[in-house]
């Protein structure tokens, strides 16, 4: 083996051991969000529909801002 | 540049990772069965996005020139009625009475809206199209979610 392929494979295994255990970390974060134990379906549902209210709004400011600015 | 890479990459090995623990851990569900009226909401919460797109898109292209003012004016006529509806249906949500009582409300909310006119009569940007039927499909998805 050539030492530029050594380096390669040096290089891909340091690159690894960086990000492997930073994939660990957000795979955890990830699967903790996905399993909370007793996630509380009220707050849930209070976000849900806040969002969408906060959508619903910006879409009527968006269609507004687009009238006045043809004189409508 | 090199931050951007690196998070692509935890992203892409993150996945991967993911969905092997989740083979090999089966944890049962622990959280509250999910209710209609969650089904509801979350059927609304992705028809506004899809409708906000849709008008973000009109907006966009009437700017570019691509889309007239008349037509601008109709589509946005259309998504501005869905985002009232998707409004009134997230107040009836709230009240506080549960579903049964309020199905027939929520559906009366829904059920005028309708774009068929507006793609019946062409000429319209394919991109319109999709973001239009989208929201229509979704229209139809939020009401099916409700119930008879």
């Amino acid at each position: 083996m050539n030492p530029q392929t050594l380096l390669l494979i040096f290089r891909g295994v340091e690159l690894l051991a960086t990000l492997g255990p930073l994939a660990l970390a957000e795979a955890a974060k990830i699967r903790d969000l996905l399993q909370a134990p007793g996630s509380d379906i009220t707050a849930e549902l209070k976000v849900i529909k806040n969002g969408a209210l906060a959508a619903a709004d910006e879409t009527l400011a968006m269609i507004a801002a687009w009238q006045a600015e043809q004189g409508l | 540049m090199y931050s951007r890479v690196a998070r692509l990459l935890v992203a892409a090995l993150a996945v991967p990772i993911l969905v092997s623990q989740t083979a090999c851990v089966k944890t049962p569900s622990t959280g509250p069965p999910v209710t209609a009226e969650y089904r509801v909401a979350q059927a609304v919460a992705v028809l506004v996005e899809a409708n906000r797109t849709a008008t973000e898109a009109a907006i966009s292209l009437n700017r570019a020139s691509v889309l007239d003012r008349g037509t601008t004016a109709e589509i946005l006529n259309y998504t501005g009625a869905v985002a009232r509806s998707a409004k009134a249906v997230l107040a009836v949500l709230d009240d506080g009475r549960p579903l049964e009582e309020k199905r027939a409300e929520i559906r009366a909310a829904l059920a005028t809206l309708s774009n068929a006119g507006l793609l019946q009569k062409g000429g319209l940007p394919p991109a319109v199209v999709t973001a239009l039927t989208t929201v229509q499909l979704l229209v139809e998805e939020t009401l099916r979610a409700v119930g008879p």
